[in-house]
């Protein structure tokens, strides 16, 4: 049995004024809408996005139960950056379910988000050393760099691409293009990483509607089907090595295996660049370049832009996602692969899709 | 219409058990001992410890002293404020001690941080360092202030 995605709605990715849960109604209409279904049509709602204190609720994710049209249904939530939703979502279609919502919501802009990921670290070794997200980021990127001999340049570059990518995409947060000079410019958050080398929080909610195939096939022409799924973990202290990331690679084994694919068959990829290294450490352990030599990668990359463009904590991952689901029904690509992350870099997640 | 915004301030006290393992290791910084645990399945000594080894799963009780000596394996000097952080600069960094398998998260200091790139020459990985200790401790990671470069 596939599984197809057979409806996308978008709200825009910015600084909302209104509350998440009435962006994520907007996310969730928008989606039944595309897939032109009723919400009594839907049977099982996934909820995905973090239940910390980014929007100072606990369990925040329960907001969005209403705001998808859960009211008395069957619901369940992923309190993670949502692509890692999407496997709970394909596992409720093999069981028994027909139509299956998939809600993800992201929202940064109440809060320092830098402060509330710091509560996630042990109170005992390591929040005692404030050790900010972009603090930990730059550990890994410093690694990194010096490890392979990686020049600021080709750093850079990175970010002009994404830039440059980000600047077509009408849905993505940052949209102004740059200059290598001016990444090379800005200012240092936590050395070696500069403010423009680093993802910009901000919020913004996307719905997906799935259905198995019979289903999927009648509610459209053009489903997205999901042809591989795979997530890791990484350890949580710090017998790593830094200028790595083998959870990634981890979740791409799984992935591939299951879509029974290899990367030549990938056409475009979509991957959770929270900073510019990040961008090539992930391309490396995903298997589409050598170690250390991610940032010469010249494929179909972020054509969205990535995270380095769109950020809204906790539901990148789905931006991504939509991303590639919106080329592969416009048949821009047959086959796509998108990968997310969240914490300290510990969690990874990927999903292959094709037309 | 402007839209109404509430601030909210959230202070919960908490009382955390540590547990035996970061108790014996807390109880050691007091006296100027870093404690580890050794896994008898792979044979890492883990710092700080804990109650079990993740890689093999199964229980530490062997423990073992290590040096407060070490390598740095990576750093960051932060330069940007960020609400509820201390004011930068700051740098911290992992050193894996003499005797230890696993890399430890701590404050790297002694040297002037306005810098960035003279930092990381000054800590670059493979640096020996040592820790700098607080006069008065108790019982806690912060006992340790800070690894300096071994003169
Ligand atoms: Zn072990």
């Amino acid at each position: 049995m596939r599984i197809g995605i057979v409806g996308v709605g978008f709200t825009e990715f910015g600084i909302h004024k209104e509350p998440f849960y009435n962006i994520a109604f907007t996310a969730a209409k928008r989606a039944l809408e595309d897939a032109g279904i009723e919400r009594g049509e839907v049977d099982s709602f996934i909820l995905g996005g973090y239940d910390n204190l980014g929007v100072g609720r606990t369990i925040s994710n329960m907001y969005t139960a209403p705001a998808a049209g859960a009211y008395l249904r069957h619901e369940i939530r992923v309190s993670d950056d949502a692509l890692f939703a999407l496997p709970l979502a394909c596992m409720r279609l093999r069981h028994r379910s027909d139509v299956t919502m998939l809600l993800a919501f992201g929202h940064s802009s109440e809060t320092p988000i830098e402060l509330v990921e710091l509560q996630s670290l042990d109170p005992f070794f390591h929040r005692p050393l404030n050790l900010s997200l972009p603090a930990f980021f730059a550990m890994q990127s410093y690694a990194y760099r010096r490890r392979y001999g990686v020049d600021e340049e080709k750093i850079a570059e990175v970010v002009v691409k994404e830039r440059e990518n980000g600047s077509e995409n009408p849905r993505a947060f940052v949209r102004d293009k740059v200059r290598v000079e001016d990444v090379l410019s800005s200012e240092i958050v936590s050395s070696p990483l500069r403010r423009l080398e680093i993802a910009e929080w901000c919020d913004g909610c996307v719905a997906f509607i799935l259905a198995e195939e019979t289903v999927a096939r009648r509610l459209t022409d053009s489903p997205v089907w999901v042809s591989g799924l795979g997530w890791s973990l990484e350890n949580y202290y710090f017998d790593r090595e830094f200028q790595k990331l083998p959870f990634v690679a981890k979740s791409a084994e799984m992935a591939f295996k299951m879509a029974g694919k290899d990367r030549g068959d990938v056409e475009a990829l979509e991957i959770c660049d929270l900073t510019a290294d990040y961008h090539c450490m992930i391309l490396e352990a995903l298997g589409f370049a050598e170690e250390g030599r991610g940032w010469d990668y010249n494929g179909d990359v972020n054509h969205s832009g990535g995270a380095l463009c769109t950020n809204a904590y906790g539901s990148t991952g789905a931006f991504l996602l939509a991303s590639i689901v919106e080329r592969i029904r416009k048949g821009e690509i047959d086959c796509g692969l998108v990968q997310s992350m969240s914490g300290y870099a510990q969690r990874s997640c990927v999903a292959i899709l094709e037309g | 219409m402007e839209v109404k915004e509430f601030e909210i301030w959230w202070k919960i006290p908490f009382k955390h058990s540590a547990g035996l393992h970061a108790t014996k290791f807390f109880e050691g910084l007091k006296d100027g001992k870093i404690l580890g645990v050794r896994c008898e399945r792979c044979g890492r000594v883990l710092v700080p410890p804990r109650a079990f080894c993740e890689r093999c799963h199964v229980e530490t009780n062997d423990w073992v002293e290590v040096s407060d000596e070490g390598v740095v394996e990576t750093l960051t000097v932060t330069y940007m404020k960020f609400t509820g952080l201390p004011d930068p600069p700051y740098a911290i960094g992992v050193v894996k001690l003499d005797g230890a398998d696993t890399g430890m998260l701590c404050f790297l200091g002694g040297v002037d941080l306005s810098e960035w790139r003279k930092v990381h020459e000054t800590f670059k990985p493979g640096t020996r360092v040592k820790a700098v200790w607080k006069e008065e401790r108790e019982g806690k990671i912060t006992d340790i202030l800070y690894f300096e470069p071994l003169k």
